[in-house]
Order: structure tokens, then sequence, then C-alpha cells
């Protein structure tokens, strides 16, 4: 901030120029640093003495003074005065406008030439994203005065408010307020009123509440196969700023085919067992094999309290082989399966629910079993593969390789 | 390298904005750009004064990632790739980082590495998944080492090392060692490298201990 003036001070002499310049405009219910007040006056005479007098008025209507004689040495003069630290009996402990008037008090006459004025509030910052931290500071309250704070949206309070907290010893009151996610957008007022210091005026000001954005780094695509029939199952988790996870809200990602063009919506809900954002999308036999994407849309997904994000698009491609020959089996034969199936697995529920529950006093003890006919048949479907048959016989060409090169350079 | 073709996300832990890097690896083995185009100096980033570290990353655009699924890999042009790396970088290492599925690209990474890294969780479907990988190694004759990650707290040293030797007389695969679960590491969310950002967490020990052990099977091989 710099304001500039022009007065003649001298007959026939250029007239001064006087700029003023503030550190800050705005700053808490602090006292350190304060705000710097830079005062460059040119076309001064070297050797000539110059008188300032620096007035802030705060806003209780309370004026401090500071007086700066000084003789220039040379056609520039630049005078720093620091408030509160150099007016006597200064503080910060309203909030509101202080304004400031600077007098040339010598050479007479006494003349005003420069004007300005800085705010002071209660919180570090006028805007904030959902999930920052809002950081609350005042003083001039009695040593270890109980203060209640609110906070309030449209006059009503925000979860968890009011408050009341002590002041410390020497009458400064702080307090972080990690901003809920759900806190509702627009100004909100933050008040605070002590139970003997009646401040005027009374320590109370708005700012506002922006959303917040979501990120999601990674989506997780895996292929299952489930009563025959293949599901990609899809998860992310969303992350606020301060690193908690989204629990609310949907979003549809889309799931690509090969030909890049043809899409299916999949719906994606949030599991509270695994923490995370799940759905599913059932292939069907006559979907295409090949390389399907899976694309969470920049800005597609909202916690339903219009957080969004991810900013910029998540992207899994996943590899969809062809379907396997079925048997052909009649519905009823299928229809009897299905049921034994379920029978299996209801019985099964109740065998280990009651071992779990009979267990449970017992040392606990997890059996990992992993099938080796199954691991071996697997990797033999795996080294079936064409594109594994072509990168063995490349490493054996270049093993063949090798020696040859050996001995030529031999 | 981020090999993580169909899904890549190393670039968030080194803190990259996927859609400002000039070259990725796509376009090398895709495009047939120059390797160390995709090759990223990471030391100024990661404030490192000593030592160099160069970061290759994948593409996140779905055009790039479906291309590459399309057009399929070889093993020359990647092992091509790799060599130039090394050369133009002096490389000491080259650490490839794979999606956990047996994928054309995952073969491909095994095919050209000389030391074949398994980062496992113990529970059914990850040790089904490391017997298979072990399977295919062994095809291919490549060494194969199996870190165990993420093992339940409750478990003691004792008993997760007689875990550890099991799993490797049937896999017939070198345990390097194991990780236990670490709520920190979770709950870092992978928003920067752990050990530059925790350097006196037990974990970071650790991982500098298996550093330790992967420049020992350097000097072994």
């Amino acid at each position: 901030m710099s304001v500039t003036a022009q007065i003649s001070t001298v007959h026939g002499a250029p007239p001064l120029i006087y700029t003023l310049t503030l550190s800050t405009s705005r700053i808490q219910e602090v006292n350190s640093p304060g705000v710097t007040m830079t005062l460059n006056v040119s076309n001064t005479v070297s050797g000539s003495f110059y008188g300032f007098s620096w007035n802030v008025t705060d806003p209780s209507g309370s004026i401090r003074s500071f007086v700066y004689y000084v003789a220039a040495n040379g056609p520039f003069l630049t005078l720093a005065v620091v408030y509160p630290r150099d007016f006597s009996g200064a503080l910060v402990k309203y909030n509101g406008t202080y304004r400031i008037n600077i007098f040339q008090t010598y050479p007479n006459p006494t003349a005003l030439v420069a004007t300005g004025r800085f705010y002071t509030g209660l919180t570090d910052s006028l805007s904030y994203q959902r999930t920052a931290q809002v950081f609350i500071l005042a003083q001039g309250y009695a040593s270890n005065e109980n203060i209640t704070m609110r906070i309030l949206h449209a006059g009503i309070p925000a979860s968890g408010f009011p408050i009341s907290q002590l002041a410390d010893g020497n009458g400064v009151f702080s307090y972080l307020w990690p901003i809920p996610v759900s806190t509702p957008l627009g100004d909100i007022n933050v008040s605070l009123s002590g139970q003997v210091t009646v401040k005027k005026p009374p320590d109370s000001q708005i700012f506002t509440i922006l959303p917040t954005s979501v990120s999601i780094s990674q989506l997780v695509a895996n292929l299952t196969l489930l009563q025959g029939s293949r599901i990609a199952a899809f998860s992310f988790a969303a992350v606020y700023p301060d690193g908690s996870q989204a629990k609310t809200g949907t979003t549809t990602i889309r799931v690509l085919e090969p030909d890049g063009i043809t899409i299916h919506l999949v719906s994606m809900t949030y599991n509270t067992t695994v923490n995370a954002f799940e759905g599913t999308y059932r292939i069907a036999s006559s979907d295409p094999s090949g390389g399907w994407a899976a694309i969470i849309d920049a800005n597609s997904f909202d916690d339903v309290y219009g957080n969004v994000g991810p900013s910029t698009g998540v992207v899994r491609g996943f590899v969809v082989e062809p379907a396997a020959s079925q048997n052909p089996q009649t519905s009823t034969v299928t229809y009897l399966l299905l049921m034994i199936v379920v029978l299996l697995a209801v019985a099964l529920t109740f065998l280990v629910s009651w071992v779990l529950f009979f267990a449970r006093k017992k040392v606990q003890r997890s059996v990992l079993k992993v099938d080796l006919q199954s691991i071996e048949r697997e990797a033999a479907r795996v080294q079936n593969r064409d594109f594994f048959g072509k990168v063995r016989d490349q490493l054996k060409q270049r093993q063949q390789a090798k020696p040859e090169e050996g001995a030529k350079d031999g | 390298m981020d090999m993580d073709l169909e899904g890549p996300g190393l670039h968030v832990i080194f803190g990259l904005d996927p859609y400002e890097l000039p070259f990725t690896l796509n376009d090398v083995l895709v495009n047939g750009a120059q390797p160390e185009r995709a090759a990223l100096r990471m030391n100024d980033r990661l404030h490192l004064e000593r030592g160099e570290i160069y970061f290759s990353p994948a593409s996140v655009k779905v055009e790039d990632i479906l291309k590459s699924l399309r057009s399929g890999f070889e093993l020359d042009s990647f092992s091509n790739a790799i060599n130039t790396l090394a050369e133009k970088f002096s490389l000491d290492y080259l650490l490839v980082d794979t999606h956990p599925g047996l994928e054309d690209d995952t073969l491909l990474a095994m095919g050209v590495c000389d030391n074949l890294l398994v980062v496992s969780r113990l529970d059914q479907q990850d040790m089904f998944g490391t017997g298979v990988l072990a399977e295919v190694a062994r095809t291919l004759e490549k060494p194969t080492h199996l870190v165990l990650n993420m093992i339940p707290l409750a478990l003691n040293s004792s008993e997760v090392s007689k875990i550890a030797s099991k799993i490797g007389a049937n896999f017939k695969i070198q345990v390097l060692g194991w990780l236990p679960f670490s709520e920190d590491i979770v709950s870092s969310l992978s928003k920067s490298v752990f050990i530059l950002t925790n350097p006196r967490h037990s974990m970071t020990a650790r991982f500098n201990e298996f550093a330790r052990r992967l420049e020992s099977l350097d000097e072994v091989n």
C-alpha cells in the first residue's frame, strides 16, 4: 500500500514528494511484528532538518503518536516506523481499521503529508478452504479470563460451538479450528466475548469458507471370476488436503472398451469395511477382449458437500482375455448346481461362525494354505501365452548370441 | 521406471504433475522416442545432494494407455531402452516397478531384468500370485527374491522367519526379508518419498537395510 503527496516548502524550490508504504495491509490482534510504515520523501535539501508526526487512530478512537526529527543528507529521506512498537502505550487489541495520518511538523507550517490504513482481524486469513485450519488470535483480555467463542453461519452456530476457553496469563486468546468438510459455504462470523473485559468495538469478524478439493491418486482394477461371470471390480480412495479420507458421496466411472468408443458407466459407492469407494462391472461373454480402461473424469467426484475432485482424470487400464469356452448345460442342472453351492455356502458360514465363536478365547491361529497344483496350472496358462513364448525365444536367441559375440571379441 | 503402464502411480510419490511430463515411457515403447528424453533427474526435486536419481514416468493419458495395450510390446525395444538409459546416465541400478498381475508388460520386465524382487503380503491371494510368478520366472531362468510386506504386528520375528523360510522352500525362491505393517506408511498416502520425509523412522531403517541387501545381490551376481 502506498500513498503519495506533494507539498512545496521553500519558494522556488522543487516541491517535496511523500510516499507512504506499509509492510502489510492486514494483521491479527498481536503486537509483533506489527506494521512497518515507510515514508519516502524526495527533493529534500541536504543538511536541512525535517520533522514528522505519525498519528495512528485505532478502532476504539484512541490516537497514538510518534514524532521523528531528522536531518537530510541528500535529496531523498527514508523514514521507517513500526506500529505499535514505536508508539508509546500502543497495542493491537481491537479488530477493525487503523487510520494513519502523517504530519510534517518542521519546517513550519504543519501539514498533513500522507495517509494510510491497515486492518486488524481475528483470523490469519479472510478465506479458507474446508479442511484448512483457521487460526484465531486476540489480545487485550484479563489474565486467564474465560472467553466464549462463537462461530455462526447465517446466525446458526457451527457444529461444536460456542466454546469457552481461558485466555493465557497475558490476556491472549488463541484457537485453531480445523474446518469440517461439511461446514456451510459462504460467510462465517467469528466473535469473542470475555467474562470480564468488554471491548469496544467487540472482537467480531467475518471470513469466507470455500469448498475444498478431493484428490484420487489411483484407481484399482481387479478382474475376478464369480459364479462363472467375469467381474471387473474397481476401487479408489478419495483424500482431502489434510490427509483425511472422504467417506461420503458417489461418482460414476467410465469403463472404456478396447475400441476406445464404447463406454459403460459404473457407479462407485463407499464401502465402510474397506474404507474405499467400490463398484463392479460384469463383463459379458460377448464383450470384446483386449485392453480396457476405467476412467474417473476430472471433478466427477462429489462428496455430497460440494467438495469435488480429482483435479485431473485418473485412468486404470486392464486386460480382458477372451472368454474361456464353457460346457453347455441345461438350465435345470445349472439351477441345481447353484442351489448346492448356496447350501454349501450356508453350511460353511455356520461352521465358520461356530468355530470362531468357540475359539475366540483360545489362541487364534490363521492358516495360510497355498495350492501348489493350482499355481502350476496358472503358471502353465501364462507360459502358453504367445507373448511369453516370444519373450522366452528372444531370451534364448540372446543367450546363444552372447557366446558368439564373446568368441568374436576374443 | 514406472512400468505399470495400465495404471501408473509412481509420479504421485515424486510429486509430479503427470500432465506436464514432456515424454513418458509410453512414448519410448510405443512411439520410439529416445529413452533418455523420458527420464527426469530428481535430485533437485527430492533435495538430494549426493548421487543421481532419475525417474522414468508412464503416461496417465487414456489414449496412451489403450494404445500401449493395443500395440503390444517388444522385448528388444524395451531391452534397448534399458541399456540406453543405463549407459547414458551411468546407472548403478535400474529399478522397474510393474503392476501386480502377470500381463505382457510384466513378462517383458521379467524378461529384461537381472533379478526379480517380488513384494507380497501374507495372504492367500498374494501368495498364489507370488507362486505363479516364481514358477514363470524359473522358466525364464531369472533369480527371484521375495520380500514379505505388511506383516501383521501380532506375529513375532521368529514366527515370521519360520513362515518366510517355508514359503521360500515351497516356491524355491530366496526370501530377502520382511516388513511389518506400518500405520505411518499407510497414513503418508504416497504423498512423498517416505524415507526422505521420515529419515529417523524405524521403517526407514528397514528400507535402508533392504537397500544394502539388494546391493549384496549385485555382488553375488
